[in-house]
């Protein structure tokens, strides 16, 4: 009766394994548990520290950059805070961070920081991009990159072009319709703000001649940062825009306009044509935002009498069943500009195309890629394409309305009057009134935008840079008169040393209006290098320079000239400009 | 003379055990024995496959964590990259990330950019590794670290802002999902999938 068993020894051993088993499964489990928790929520506060961004930026863009941020806003089952720090005049550093729960008691937080700046895009998409008067290239001249032209190109003995060639069917140099307003009669016509409202407009005109209708340029401005607008064309019945006659459609960028009014190119592909005396209607559909929206330059007196009886027209929905067309008080301001003017691609020995060459007419050529013509002669091509439609005409980068605004924001930072002469260290942005004459070896550092009234001559070796604290923006500096880079050792116009910043030089002077079509920027002999950019000038480059980029109304290439495009230019960000919205600088991202 | 031969007598009465209770003894104690190894077996089987999933959890949570924000922060993908004479391919099962460099502030550096591989181990694809090789002036070491062992499938899929596929130095998006090997006591793979957005790119 007194014999002990070890049964239950074992039995309690055996539970006890078992228990303490059971507790570590329970306290895995937990810890996992706690784990998945733990990653929510930190992806729960970047969430909210990313919705700080997206409101800090909405909020500096509505305030005109005023918005200094918030010490904690609630957000679901969170909150965030937003600190703004104002790096420059145009740049600001947001910092935002994301709490859960709170910012008091937080399990998880999460900071996003990130850069913006009151800029815009521009997309330089070519070594060399020429307007309608045409490129010449001297012996031995050589475009590393591709040349997209609206007049003929000439190219010497040796001249290469290494990627593509274009040259855009001949727009003719003089407007064929105008309308515009003078200062008393000007007025506004609004449109894209109402629902159900003034969302299609419509403006009349007569083409003088039977032909093509290569571009047409309307006088608009904008109100906030409404979207592209779709251009199109249409015929008429009865005195309104007939919905089922769209001759062709063309889309208007945004970018291109301000909040200023100015003539922004639309370019028509294919090219309509169009008949003498007839009736037409330039049509502008967009859609509605109280906040967003556009003005159209009127002429109250309605000067512009081709369109009579009718005058210009706007609709609630162009394409409704039984559309509705009101009248319009006024004639709205616009260009058009006909087309049918042949034009030529024309090589000599040895000249080379190394991409693609498209023209109405080729002529002694080597084209590694294919040739596309209507006329060709004399031409050795990889593939050779006859009957092929004419290149239609490219807008230039900036438009004129760009250019203004740059130069108001340039007069409303400082005014400078008098001429430079002397050697400065440094030229802050602003409006300066005069000439600048900088002496040999001279070293300037600029902000942007910079504006001179008058010309700009650089004696040799001078650099004129881009201050390092714009980064990876790029900066303009805009010349009303004539540029010229003296004969010696090169100057070099830079952006700061980040990849992707470049420093333009603009000449505003109007070679078309002089009858010898006087340049509006010379650069003289050897190792000059930079960007340069005339809408309106004639630009000459002699032997043996290098440029990164031009684009010009008409351009002499001479002996030896390199153009190295820099493909950063495709997506240029100038620091200061028309756009007047702060937008996310790329690469600037980061989350702590 | 009588009590004695009594006290004898009772001294005399301890008995052995008899066969009969002998084998039931040895039965019961071999029943319950079996019982409790059992249980013990079957504890351990369990307690097996439960760390198991609860290392294989963390471990998920913790790679999806580190790709998660390594994505973010990257700038573009790159195609190729060759490193201590290896050359990586960005693909389904590798992810080779072009970062802006950062210096010793935390601040990025203009331009300049480290690079992040995400890669199965050539020797032992059950392995999945994360290597670091940061620009000549980054703050960063370079590292090479497993984050992930027992691997059944790595999948990377490159999209663009549409979530159409493209290759992988035009994504602007990647979504990629993780799977462990089953373990023996397991009936089921663990699994973590995510989808980010290139903020810098």
């Amino acid at each position: 009766m007194n014999q002990s068993g070890q049964i239950v020894i074992l039995a309690l051993i055996a539970v006890a394994v078992v228990l303490v088993n059971v507790l570590i499964i329970i306290g895995g489990g937990l810890l996992v548990t706690q784990s998945s928790t733990n990653s929510i929520s930190q992806s729960q506060a970047i969430n909210l520290a990313e919705a700080g961004i997206d409101k800090a930026v909405a909020t500096l863009n509505a305030t005109a950059g005023a918005y200094t941020g918030e010490e904690e806003i609630p957000l679901g089952n969170g909150s965030y805070s937003v600190t703004i720090t104002s790096l420059n005049p145009t740049t600001k550093s947001i910092q935002a961070t994301g709490y859960i729960p709170s910012k008091t008691n937080p399990e998880a937080q999460k900071t996003v920081k990130i850069q913006v700046s009151k800029g815009m895009g521009a997309a330089f998409n070519y070594g060399l991009q020429i307007g309608d008067g045409g490129l010449s290239m001297s012996n031995n001249a050589v475009v590393n990159g591709s040349v997209y032209a609206n007049s003929n190109i000439s190219m010497s003995n040796n001249a290469q072009i290494t990627g593509d060639a274009y040259v855009g069917g001949g727009i003719q140099p003089t407007a064929d319709q105008t309308s515009d307003c003078s200062e008393l009669n000007c007025g506004d016509f609004q449109f894209g703000r109402t629902a159900g409202g003034q969302l299609d407009i419509a403006q009349g005109f007569k083409p003088s001649e039977t032909t093509v209708l290569n571009k047409i340029l309307l006088k608009l401005k904008k109100v906030g940062t409404p979207p592209d607008l779709t251009v199109r064309i249409l015929g008429d019945q009865n005195g309104t825009p007939n919905k089922n006659s769209v001759l062709a459609s063309a889309t208007l960028t945004a970018a291109l306009t301000t909040t200023e009014y100015g003539f922004v190119d639309v370019i028509f592909s294919p090219a309509p044509s169009l008949t003498v005396d007839t009736l037409y209607w330039i049509v502008i559909d967009t859609s509605v935002n109280s906040t967003n929206y556009w003005n159209w330059s009127m002429d109250t007196l309605q000067g512009y009498t081709r369109d009579n009886p009718y005058s210009p027209r706007w609709s609630p929905n162009w394409q409704a069943s039984s559309p509705t067309w009101s009248p319009i008080p006024g004639d709205l301001g616009f260009q058009t500009f006909m087309g049918g003017v042949t034009t030529s691609l024309i090589g000599a020995n040895n000249v080379v195309i190394g991409g693609n060459a498209h023209a109405n007419t080729l002529q002694d050529l080597i084209v590694t890629g294919g040739a596309y013509y209507q006329t060709a002669s004399n031409v050795t091509a990889g593939s050779m394409h006859p009957n092929s439609p004419d290149p239609i005409a490219q807008s230039m980068s900036l438009s004129a309305a760009n250019i203004q605004e740059w130069k108001d924001t340039a007069t409303a930072l400082n005014v400078y009057t008098g001429d430079i002469t002397n050697c400065p260290a440094a030229l802050a942005a602003g409006k300066y009134v005069g000439n600048i004459s900088l002496p040999s070896n001279c070293m300037v550092v600029v902000d942007s935008p910079i504006y001179v009234t008058g010309n700009l001559t650089l004696d040799g070796n001078d650099v004129i840079q881009l201050n390092p604290s714009y980064g990876v923006s790029s900066g303009t500096f805009i010349v009303d008169q004539i540029i010229t880079f003296n004969s010696g050792s090169g100057n070099k116009i830079l952006g700061t040393s980040s990849n992707g910043s470049y420093l333009i030089l603009i000449s505003e002077f109007n070679s078309r209006e002089i009858s010898d079509h006087k340049s509006a920027v010379v650069i003289n002999n050897n190792g000059n290098i930079g960007i340069l950019y005339s809408n309106l000038g004639a630009i000459d480059v002699s032997n043996n320079n290098t440029f990164t980029s031009i684009s010009a109304w008409k351009l002499n290439l001479e002996n030896n000239v390199i153009i190295n495009y820099d493909q950063g230019l495709a997506s240029a960000f100038f620091s200061s400009g028309p756009s007047g919205s702060y937008t996310v600088v790329k690469g600037t991202y980061q989350l702590k | 003379m009588e009590g004695s031969k009594l006290n004898i007598s009772s001294s005399r009465k301890q008995r052995g055990m008899t066969l009969f209770e002998i084998l039931v003894g040895v039965t019961i104690s071999a029943i319950a024995g079996v019982l409790l190894l059992l249980i013990l077996v079957s504890n351990n089987g369990l307690f097996v496959s439960q760390t198991s999933k609860i290392a294989q959890g963390l471990g998920l949570n913790d790679a999806t964590t580190l790709i998660s924000d390594d994505l973010r922060f990257a700038a573009s993908i790159i195609n190729s990259f060759t490193y201590q004479g290896q050359t990586y391919l960005s693909g389904a099962t590798t992810l080779i990330l072009k970062v802006p460099s950062v210096d010793s502030s935390g601040n990025i550096i203009d331009q300049e950019f480290d690079t992040f591989i995400y890669a199965l181990e050539t020797s032992n694809p059950a392995i999945f590794r994360r290597l670091v090789v940061p620009s000549e002036s980054s703050s960063r070491l370079a590292t090479n670290r497993v984050v992930m062992t027992d691997v059944s499938t790595i999948s990377f899929v490159y999209l663009d802002n549409s979530g159409a596929p493209v290759s992988p130095t035009n994504a602007t998006k990647i979504n990629f999902s993780l799977t462990f090997k089953k373990s023996p006591f397991s009936t089921t793979a663990n699994t973590a999938a995510g989808e980010v957005r290139l903020r810098n790119n």
